[in-house]
């Protein structure tokens, strides 16, 4: 009972919650799809809440809205529709949908009554939800009590007795001898006579008789369609007579001066000649070559009654409903004793068509949700045709909403169905292209061929939704949008190209993208100003970007990998490698045209090229092209900007920025090289042309590599900042000395840089600082085991101060700083407790260079074989120079001992010890990075504890101290 | 158990620092009369005699035992204060354990009752630099490391002469001799260290005349050349007499030139007091061999 009132509560909670307007989209589960005829049941797995579906029907061989039609019946007194929109009822685990099936076929029009050979006829019934995601689908075909199939024998030639028996012909006018036929007996049903009118074929028609003469004379013969009460009169011996209501008429001599003939073949029209051929001797020669007889005297055709092939035309194409009878009429010539007999008269009828198939009418496109027609989503398209077609290959239909869509079925009907994918992101109405064969074809049943392509050239009222970045990118849990793919960083490229600018949208590169051979960069400028540009975020997150080839045509302006930004624009965090840049103006490896916006830690690697060999190229940097009141801060660029020519033509080149307009800021950004040349003016190492009466703040920029200075001409205003875009003076660090400016440091952790104050910044192991530039540092030292320290110094330039920070005065080259010693006596070691085999000792390594040292008693050194075992060095007493050694002690060599450690005093000496050979330790008088000391996948190993392990561990540290002992392996 | 070797390691090395303020090449410490003292040479003749434990040593069997050699020295003490060297005469005889001392003492008065200290051979005792030699070599035991002590008191003096009473020489460490097996199998050794668990091994002895200083540490033993035979080690435990146990640690260089370690556990008995002969023959070894782990460290040692 209890939980029955839970689940009541529950089901009512939920209830209230569904009518008070809750929002959100309740889930429906997976739903399964099952048919009873023409109705589908839809089940959900998830009951009980107010979800709701779309559904889609898709004609395959059968056309939507002709054959089948969207219903408006629904199952369920609750359930809210709107076309075709599904609402569960909250107690409803299933509803129904009915689909309106035509299935009385005689009712459609005739190209959509038949098929060939009873090809059924199809539908798709899907269910979608509400982003137009196919969620399940089933296939229907539609049940037809009478179905209409043809075939190609519908255009096999047609046997029709006219008479089977012997007919006496006199010479009394053609009235004597009349035999007709309806055509009824033509028309049966595998010859359609709506179906061949449809389709416009024409029929044609052979008469074929035997004839034999009692009496000497001629024959005649007339062909009469629908003609039942008139005729034609006859006139003389080698002609029919004069043609009126006749189709064809033709006169022959069986054989002339001859009586009581025996019967021969003929065959009517005589189709090697034309009306009025006049006499023509053995025509029937291949039927009547045993008898020698048979002579065409004269054959007529009335108007428009003689087919190419030469036979008869009894109904030109739309006419084969107005045929009702075929007579037939004979005479003989003169006036006495000219009798002739015709036996066997049979007519064969042929229908004919000629006419390639055509669309009818305009193309269907499948009904669904809002969601449907949004970029990436399918959809499909039927366009029906005049008549059944037969498809061979795999014909596609083109349309201005992206690719081609692919052929999925209709062959043997009036219907052709494509299917594609949305890939357009603007919102445009559908405009179907044209359908192309792709190697294909495309037949009636008849045979005829459409060639070439197809126009359809027809506009739907629909749009599609274009895209929208919901839809088209991955949303990550922060609410940014995923670019991991080169398929990603193009689909942006052409989402912002189509007009969405992207502000307030964050986007983030997860992975590192190679091969992006997009045609535009990420918004541009056309010549006359306008065009699509970024203002959002794109946080490329560290990751690569390499193999990019972007072009931008001369016909537009700013190319880069963004080609312009705004002022809400940020690109931030992004390594270009190997890429290539090109275009003309305002073209920049990372950003063309920097409208406001900000470009921040980034790097350009020095297999980048910017622009290309054309002419008069402006406003080229090797991170931005155009600078118009943005900043630019923390990248490094490498970026070869390509020149025109051989070194001539361009003008505004930056090895950072080319060109700044505005009030913009260029800050800790380094520009290594290599050297461009332009014959041009505004270039410069860092900066190229800063235009009159505008403003570039500029701090901490340097570059290391370029025959200009740091801006280019065309200041104005800005005398006064030339000293922060400087060229580089290296301050590096001399042995045991650590180097590091004490002014307030800003990290760029993708291009590598780090910025100190507005003094110097560090990158890729350099200190970078400009000439007269004083920068405050704080210097520390190594202690070198056997020297005592003296001070600082540096070989150029000044170094004042007792303490940190110095003061260091850059001078015009590079500066090393030093320090100074003198020699100690003693060594001190901190040994550390650890058993060994057992028993406890204290241990510690050791290595000099250049002095051998005393061990106290009770300590002992030893070096180590690749088998890692202890071998004394001499009697252990004495550490010669360069032999790097494990000691081990006792606790009475040591002092201080605090903590399971001891200090133990080394004295410099000059007696010797022999160590062993084969000795695998090592040591470096100043700390070592690992890096200089191994190779491959060697590791470093130093003695040490772990819990109760003591040995040798991998040196998971980045510098090996100085003085001690290590091995690689 | 470990904070007394700290606190004894502590202790000692602050006994290292006092000693090593004394000049270490001199046999005997340095002692300044008084500038108005006024010094006087007396002839001194003393019978000393010795048992089995007493200078010098022979093996006999599994008893160490010791008699004198005409070579012998004896430095005198009095109050601290050294004051002459006399010279020994041993009885006839192949093993004479009695000898006869005789010299000139010089000192700012001698009178009876006054208490002498003699020590042999020199007041600064070193346990260091020992070649594992029993005798008949330099640096043997014998001829470097077998150092006693005696106590007189003057009976009389008769103008310059003294008499005293007889003099009993103890000897100050014991005589130890080890053997060391790999598996079972005699180690043929370059040389060996031990240091014993207390941290009592004495590695340097100074006597002002009135007191001693004690320097602890590990021996270190050097053969003159690698051997699978004992060696032998003149050690002073200054536990002997506590009836405690103690450990002893050995590292030891093979003649492989690789270290190995080793303990013995020194029972009480066995030094209940100095100038026994030890006898550990087989003390088992194992080599160093360093263990390699992947596991991973940040700094090294």
């Amino acid at each position: 009972m209890k939980t029955i009132r839970f689940i009541l509560l529950t089901a009512l909670l939920m209830l209230l919650a569904s009518v008070s307007g809750h929002s959100q989209v309740a889930d429906i589960g997976t739903v399964t799809i099952t048919n009873n005829g023409s109705t589908f049941t839809l089940t959900r797995s998830k009951p009980y809440n107010d979800a709701s579906c779309y559904y889609r029907l898709v004609g395959v061989t059968a056309i939507n809205g002709i054959h089948f039609k969207e219903t408006s019946r629904y199952n369920g007194a609750r359930i809210i529709h709107n076309d075709t929109f599904i609402r569960f009822p909250f107690w409803e685990g299933s509803v129904d949908v009915v689909v309106n099936e035509i299935t009385d076929l005689s009712t459609l029009t005739t190209a959509c009554r038949y098929t060939n050979n009873n090809v059924p006829r199809k539908y798709i019934f899907e269910v979608l939800d509400e982003n137009g995601n196919v969620i399940a689908s089933k296939e229907r075909t539609i049940d037809y009590s009478t179905t209409y199939s043809v075939n190609s024998s519908a255009f096999n030639q047609g046997e029709v007795v006219v008479n089977s028996g012997e007919i006496t012909v006199t010479d009394d006018d053609y009235v004597q001898a009349y035999h007709a036929v309806p055509f009824e007996n033509f028309f049966i049903s595998t010859r359609p006579r709506d179906w061949l009118e449809a389709i416009s074929a024409e029929l044609r028609m052979t008469l074929s008789l035997q004839a034999k003469e009692k009496n000497d004379g001629y024959q005649h013969v007339q062909i009469l369609v629908n003609q039942t009460d008139n005729h034609d009169e006859g006139s003389g011996d080698n002609t029919p007579g004069t043609m009126n209501y006749s189709s064809y008429m033709a006169t022959f001599c069986h054989k002339g001066g001859s009586t009581n003939t025996t019967y021969s073949n003929y065959i009517f029209p005589v189709v090697a000649y034309g009306s009025d051929c006049g006499n023509k001797g053995n025509v029937w020669g291949s039927i009547n070559s045993s008898n020698n007889v048979g002579e065409l005297r004269q054959q007529l055709f009335n108007t428009d009654c003689r087919a190419s092939d030469g036979r008869l035309i009894v109904a030109a194409s739309g006419k084969l409903s107005q045929l009702n009878t075929v007579g037939i009429r004979f005479d003989a010539s003169g006036d006495n004793e000219d009798t002739w007999y015709a036996n066997n008269t049979v007519a064969y009828f042929q229908a004919v068509d000629n006419k390639a198939p055509e669309k009818s009418g305009n193309f269907k496109l499948d009904k669904g949700c809002d969601g449907l027609y949004l970029f990436g989503k399918q959809y499909y398209i039927t366009i029906p045709f005049n008549e059944i077609v037969i498809v061979s290959g795999s014909p596609t239909l083109s349309t201005n909403w992206g690719e081609d869509l692919t052929y999925i079925g209709g062959s043997g009907t009036n219907a052709l169905t494509f299917r594609g994918t949305i890939t357009c992101l603007e919102p445009l109405l559908l405009q179907v292209k044209t359908l192309n064969l792709n190697g294909g074809s495309i037949k009636d049943v008849a045979g005829n061929s459409i060639t070439g392509t197809i126009n359809i050239n027809q506009n739907s009222n629909t749009r599609c939704k274009g895209g929208d970045a919901d839809h088209l990118f991955n949303k990550l849990s922060d609410g940014s949008y995923e670019i991991s793919t080169a398929e990603e960083l193009r689909l942006l490229a052409r989402f912002v190209n189509a007009g969405n600018n992207c502000e307030g949208l964050t986007f983030r590169q997860t992975a590192d993208i190679t091969g992006v051979d997009f045609m535009n960069p990420i918004g541009y400028n056309k010549n006359d100003g306008s065009g699509p540009f970024f203002n959002g975020h794109y946080d490329g997150g560290g990751h690569i970007i390499s193999n990019a080839s972007i072009t931008m045509g001369l016909e537009s302006h700013c190319s880069g990998l963004f080609g312009e930004i705004r002022s809400n624009g940020i690109v931030e965090n992004i390594k270009l490698i190997n890429s290539a840049i090109t275009g003309q103006i305002k073209v920049g490896a990372i950003v063309g045209s920097n409208s406001g916006g900000t470009v921040r830690n980034c790097f350009v690697g020095r297999d980048v090229t910017v622009g290309q060999d054309n002419t008069n190229p402006n406003s080229h940097g090797g991170v931005v092209g155009y600078l118009l009141g943005g900043i630019v801060e923390g990248c490094v660029s490498s970026a070869k900007l390509i020149t025109a020519g051989s070194g001539s033509g361009g003008v505004d080149f930056g090895g950072i920025v080319g060109r700044n307009s505005g009030n913009s800021q260029v800050k800790n950004c380094l520009f290594l090289g290599p050297k461009f040349e332009v014959a041009g003016g505004g270039n410069g190492a860092v900066l190229g042309l800063v235009v009159k009466e505008s403003v570039c703040t500029l701090s901490n920029n340097y570059y290391t590599t370029a025959d200009f200075w740091g801006i280019g001409s065309g200041m104005n205003t800005l005398e006064s900042d030339l000293d922060n875009a400087r060229r580089a003076r290296v301050v590096s660090s001399g042995n045991y000395i650590t180097v590091t400016p004490s002014d307030d440091v800003t990290v760029y952790d993708v291009s590598g840089i780090t910025a100190y104050g507005t003094t110097a910044l560090s990158y890729d192991g350099n200190l970078y600082s400009g000439e007269t530039q004083t920068v405050n540092l704080n210097l520390s030292h190594e202690d070198r085991a056997g020297y005592t320290f003296d001070g600082y110094s540096v070989n150029a330039g000044t170094l004042s101060g007792d303490d940190n920070p110095y003061v260091l005065t850059v001078p015009a080259e590079n500066v090393t700083v030093s320090t100074a010693w003198s020699p100690g006596a003693t060594v001190d070691l901190l040994a550390h407790e650890a058993i060994a085999e057992g028993q406890t000792r204290y241990w510690t390594t050791f290595y000099h260079p250049d002095f051998n040292y005393q061990l106290p008693a009770g300590a002992l050194a030893f070096t180590m074989k690749s088998d890692k075992v202890l071998y004394c060095v001499g009697n252990g007493s004495v550490i010669p120079s360069g032999c790097a050694v494990v000691i081990m002690t006792d606790a009475s060599a040591l002092t201080n001992i605090t903590s399971g450690s001891g200090t133990l005093t080394l004295t410099k000496t000059t007696e010797t010890a022999t160590p062993e050979s084969g000795n695998i330790l090592s040591g470096k008088s100043s700390a070592t990075a690992v890096s200089d000391v191994v190779t491959g996948s060697q590791k470093v190993y130093i003695l040490g504890k772990k819990s109760s392990t003591f040995g040798f561990f991998q040196f998971s540290g980045s510098t090996i101290p100085s003085n001690k002992a290590y091995y690689v392996e | 158990m470990w904070n007394k070797n700290i606190i004894a390691a502590l202790l000692c090395s602050g006994l290292m620092v006092l000693a090593g303020c004394q000049k270490e090449d001199s046999d005997v410490p340095q002692t300044t009369p008084e500038e108005k003292a006024e010094l006087t040479t007396y002839k001194v003749t003393i019978s000393a005699t010795k048992g089995v434990d007493t200078k010098a040593l022979s093996l006999d069997g599994t008893t160490l035992n010791a008699y004198w050699k005409a070579s012998d020295k004896v430095k005198v003490y009095k109050a601290g204060t050294y004051i002459g060297e006399l010279s020994v005469v041993p009885e006839d005889g192949e093993k004479p354990t009695i000898a006869t001392l005789s010299g000139d003492l010089t000192a700012d008065g001698l009178a009876a009752n006054d208490a002498l200290t003699l020590l042999i051979p020199r007041g600064t005792w070193d346990y260091s630099g020992q070649t594992g030699v029993l005798t008949d070599a330099t640096g043997s035991i014998e001829s470097t490391y077998d150092y006693g002590l005696a106590s007189v008191n003057i009976v009389a003096v008769a103008g310059n002469a003294v008499t005293t009473s007889g003099a009993r020489f103890e000897n100050q460490q014991s005589i130890y001799r080890f053997g060391f097996k790999l598996s079972g199998t005699a180690l043929s050794v370059k040389q060996f260290s031990v240091i014993a668990a207390s941290n009592l091994l004495v590695r340097q002895r100074t006597w002002n005349g009135s007191d001693w200083a004690s320097t602890p540490g590990s021996i270190t033993v050097i053969s003159p050349s690698a051997t699978s035979e004992l060696l032998w080690a003149s050690l002073r435990n200054e536990k002997a007499g506590t009836s405690t146990d103690d450990t002893y640690s050995f590292t030891v260089i093979g003649s492989d030139n690789a270290a190995y370690l080793g303990e013995k556990a020194i029972p009480a008995t066995v030094l209940d007091k100095q100038g026994r002969f030890i006898s550990a023959k087989s003390v088992s070894v194992s080599k160093v061999v360093m263990s390699k782990s992947s596991q991973t460290l940040t700094e090294a040692w």
